[in-house]
């Protein structure tokens, strides 16, 4: 999913530089991602979004015709806007390219918070209704399976250098909530079948 | 292309080490990249994007070019190198900050008093 993330990212820069350097940067990707944290590489490639569109202006589009004058030999800069990006869209180039780069870092955030990281669905079963405000401090070192506790509840807390406790044990602790490992039925969805919509 | 090698200085830090990292051998992509990390001890990272689009336009500035695979079979990989501008140009942003160092060496070396 990352890589396919990363692609989609690649493919927003202009065409030029996405022809000639795509594959490369996918092929870099593919040989980075393990080692230096896929998160750093979204946001190199997002500064590098934003630095082809707004600082690399040759890299657009060729005109593929010369420019019009107008009788008072003042050029009409209208005719730009057939050919290159808008201003208009260079900032909502960058402002997307932001948005795309915080949507992607609150999904891991949130796939930390809710366990989806390890594929198991959190299911609520404290019958508690509404909005809460709260405030929680844990440390997402060590989330990634644990042994659990010896009366079958949520892992046991690991020993967290920065001192902050694991999500299971701060969930318990601070809001008096237990994080349980369990098998249980869940709603999903299943497709069994796709066709083409017939004619009316 | 400009010939002028003042024209090109100061060169910003990811165009010095790539400049640097294709100074010993022709290098693809990934390659540059592990080497602007050897050369700095980890202390700078370049990720692909800035690479690549560094490498652009040092390609269109003709400090660089690509040159046949060293051998290589994989396709994906190009491979680049310095040319003669490049390796000009190199010469002389090291020569400028090589006076800078020594004028800061000298500087610090000899602090003048401060007036009160």
């Amino acid at each position: 999913m990352m890589r396919t993330l990363y692609c989609c990212l690649v493919r927003l820069h202009p065409r030029p530089f996405r022809e000639r350097f795509e594959e490369e940067m996918l092929c870099a990707f593919d040989d980075t991602a393990t080692k230096a944290g896929a998160l750093w590489l979204f946001w190199d490639a997002t500064l590098s979004l934003s630095r082809q569109w707004v600082l690399r202006p040759q890299r657009w589009m060729p005109l593929t015709k010369p420019l019009p004058s107008s009788s008072n030999a003042i050029p009409l800069f209208a005719i730009f806007q057939e050919h290159r990006p808008h201003p208009l869209a260079l900032v909502c180039g960058g402002m997307l390219s932001l948005i795309f780069f915080a949507g992607i870092v609150a999904v891991a955030q949130w796939s930390d918070f809710a366990g989806v990281r390890d594929g198991r669905p959190v299911v609520d079963k404290t019958g508690l209704r509404g909005f809460f405000n709260f405030k929680l401090q844990w440390s997402p070192e060590g989330l990634p399976p644990q042994p659990l506790g010896p009366d079958g509840a949520g892992p046991v807390a690991p020993s967290d250098p920065s001192g902050q406790p694991s999500l299971f044990t701060a969930l318990q602790e601070q809001m008096g909530l237990r994080l349980e490992s369990q098998t249980a039925p869940i709603e999903f969805i299943v497709i069994e079948n796709i066709e083409r919509p017939t004619e009316n | 292309v400009k010939d002028d090698v003042l024209d090109f200085l100061p060169l910003n830090p990811a165009t010095l080490h790539i400049l640097l990292a294709l100074l010993g051998e022709e290098r693809h992509g990934y390659g540059i990249m592990q080497e602007v990390e050897r050369q700095s001890l980890g202390h700078y990272k370049l990720g692909p994007g800035t690479l690549y689009d560094n490498l652009q336009k040092l390609l269109d500035q003709g400090l660089v070019m690509e040159c046949a695979s060293n051998g290589e079979t994989e396709s994906r990989r190009r491979y680049y190198r310095l040319t003669a501008l490049g390796r000009k140009v190199l010469a002389a942003d090291l020569e400028r900050l090589g006076t800078a160092v020594r004028e800061a060496r000298s500087k610090l070396r000899n602090p003048k008093p401060q007036k009160a």
